[in-house]
């Protein structure tokens, strides 16, 4: 998968392409408006990672440019902005996405990987593993075929999870996560621990491993050999 | 007391005063005035009555009314005495006021004492005809000072108490500089071009500020994903130890802390800038049942019982973000902050918005500080913002609804009434 960063904070861009990287994504990066409209013009990505704020241009006019090239890059805002007239001027104009900085960097790979899911396969994806398996389409899960009762949230926690297999994730993430654009925020972690426990359960019961392991009590790692 | 009766009571009893003391005093010297005018032709007769004297003898002075007493003998007088005297007059049988010089004189060797009289009634006559048209005159003019006190001082303060009005429905954030009406009068003019020059350097002040908050929680938003980023990243190095892990935890805390907190200070911000007026008609029980059903999914362990009464279709007219915000920050509220199998009563009708859960502990909460920035209570978890219930007021200060707070049979109860009074 090939993906265009675009964003002109050195360090930032660095580290999203750093963690992009060992998910397996092929990350080219691009710090202004000029060297980006070059990039986009000449290559295709599955996804670009926009800012919307770069020194020499407005990131808008990017989309603008896509539309007008027929392009079908996928693109996810990452604005400082937290305004709802960017965010609606940025979905009407194309993007597929739109994340306020800041952000979790396992946040941004789960948005990533749904955007590529709903692009490249029209939503139409399985993952899975071992015995266990995620219908994106479907929303639903199974266990060695045994389909699993879980809860619009219980589901979304695992395919967080799944995204970002095989790595720390800390309570502040999931929660993070979890309370989505709302208002609302786990300041008690109480809430991360009984849903993760209750997931566990539902997964053991239908015969699956122990996949998600807590890590030193701070966070948890969905751990796949 | 209005300033302008202030000025009026004091114009009107300082004339009255002025009139009431002028008047006597006009009168006493008007009185002077006419005797020592008496006096003189007193004198003057006296002198032509010692000239005639040496020529002829008394018993030929005939004068009108006895007016000349001329009688001879020592008197012991020799100075002459004048003084103002009562005497009865037998024809008109009242008594007069009379002018009378006394004195003596020797003439031809032979000794007189001389009494000259003038009666003053017709002086008295025209003095008090002059003291009582005086006081007319006056009167008349103390009336009508009032009454062109009180017209011209509602013409003249009428730009001044539409300037006060104006003054006293002016608000900072409401954006709009106040305008004044052109007055005939310098002061007015001067007063209403100060307030202009005033507010319009308020508003500017007040702009720049809000411009500032916003400006400035825009630009921390980079730095924090920034350090967010490195975290996440930190977080991802194997091995971390216990010590490590727990550092970055602290860390990942606060930094998440101080993001939220910036956002909320953000959308406080844009608030007061007004960002949120996309009014429309809006359906709440569907909006409340939606926050419910997502509230209980969250904190589906706690096993919280909610029962909901509303009346059909109640519609509000408000921008769509907002009720979301402040519905949703109150319901999530309560589902915080109800402890296990607590329940949660919701009421909507057209008129108000009622939300009451059971307290985990008997504390009130302090109503002083619950709609204030960054004011905790003191049962209130450590992580907590404090800035949720600011965000509430604010949105309901901005759609004129009221929002108040009670602690009724150990229940926390948030009451909206959408027509604030």
């Amino acid at each position: 998968m090939k993906i265009l960063i675009i964003e002109d904070e050195e360090n930032l861009r660095q580290n999203i392409a750093e963690y992009l990287r060992q998910e397996n994504y092929v990350c080219e990066i691009a710090s202004d408006f000029q060297s980006a409209i070059e990039k986009i013009l000449v290559f295709d990505y599955d996804c670009i990672l926009l800012d919307i704020t770069l020194p020499d241009g407005n990131g808008l006019q990017l989309l603008k440019v896509l539309k007008d090239e027929n392009k079908t890059d996928g693109v996810i805002i990452i604005s400082a902005k937290n305004s709802l007239d960017d965010k609606l001027d940025g979905l009407n104009l194309g993007a597929d996405d739109y994340l306020t900085k800041p952000f979790h960097l396992p946040e941004l790979s789960a948005r990533l990987s749904a955007v590529i899911r709903r692009k490249k396969f029209n939503g139409n994806s399985i993952i899975s593993f071992d015995d266990l398996s995620l219908d994106t389409a479907a929303k639903s899960v199974s266990v060695k075929n045994k389909l699993l009762d879980l809860t619009k949230m219980q589901y979304d926690l695992l395919l967080y999870f799944v995204v970002n297999k095989n790595r720390v994730l800390s309570k502040m993430a999931i929660a993070e996560h979890l309370s989505g654009d709302h208002a609302e925020y786990f300041e008690n972690y109480d809430v991360i621990y009984a849903h993760i426990k209750n997931l566990k359960k539902k997964i053991n019961e239908a015969g699956g491993k122990d996949y998600i392991k807590s890590v030193y009590g701070m966070g948890y790692k969905f751990e796949v050999t | 007391m209005k300033l302008a009766h202030h000025i009026s009571y004091r114009y009107v009893g300082m004339s009255a005063l002025v009139l009431l003391i002028s008047i006597p005093v006009f009168y006493f010297i008007l009185q002077r005035v006419m005797w020592n005018n008496f006096d003189e032709e007193l004198k003057f007769e006296k002198k032509w009555i010692k000239e005639t004297l040496k020529k002829t003898s008394p018993e030929n002075f005939v004068s009108y009314n006895n007016n000349i007493i001329i009688r001879p003998g020592k008197s012991g007088q020799i100075k002459d005495d004048f003084f103002t005297e009562n005497i009865y007059v037998s024809d008109d049988q009242e008594t007069v006021p009379y002018r009378v010089l006394e004195f003596s004189t020797i003439e031809n060797g032979k000794e007189y004492s001389i009494r000259i009289q003038k009666s003053l009634v017709e002086t008295d006559d025209i003095l008090q005809a002059i003291a009582t048209l005086q006081l007319g005159v006056l009167l008349v003019l103390l009336i009508a000072l009032f009454f062109i006190n009180k017209t011209l001082n509602r013409k003249i303060w009428n730009p001044f108490y539409k300037t006060l009005a104006s003054l006293k429905k002016y608000k900072l954030d409401s954006n709009t500089p106040i305008h004044f009406s052109q007055s005939s009068i310098t002061e007015i003019n001067d007063l209403n071009q100060s307030i202009h020059e005033l507010t319009t350097h308020n508003l500017e002040i007040f702009h720049a500020q809000k411009e500032f908050t916003e400006n400035a929680s825009h630009e921390l938003q980079t730095p924090l994903a920034v350090i967010q980023s490195n975290i996440d990243l930190l977080w991802q190095t194997q091995p971390l130890t216990e010590v490590q892990s727990q550092l970055i935890n602290n860390l990942s805390e606060a930094n998440i802390r101080m993001s939220r907190l910036n956002k909320s200070l953000l959308l406080l911000a844009k608030i007061d800038n007004q960002q949120f007026s996309d009014k429309k008609e809006i359906e709440l029980a569907s909006i409340i049942n939606q926050f419910i059903k997502r509230n209980q999914e969250i904190y589906f362990y706690k096993k919280i019982k909610v029962s909901i009464q509303k009346e059909e279709e109640v519609k509000i007219y408000a921008d769509l973000t907002l009720i979301e915000i402040l519905l949703g920050n109150l319901i999530s509220n309560s589902f915080r902050y109800t402890p296990e199998n607590g329940t949660i009563f919701i009421e909507v009708t057209k008129e108000k918005f009622i939300i009451q859960n059971d307290a985990v502990n008997a504390n009130r909460l302090d109503f002083n500080k619950l709609f204030k920035r960054f004011q905790k209570q003191n049962n209130e978890n450590a992580d907590s913002l404090g800035l949720g219930l600011e965000i509430c007021k604010k949105i309901c200060i901005q759609n004129h609804f009221s929002i108040q707070y009670s602690f009724v049979a150990q229940k926390h109860q948030f009451e909206i009434h959408f027509r604030s009074t």
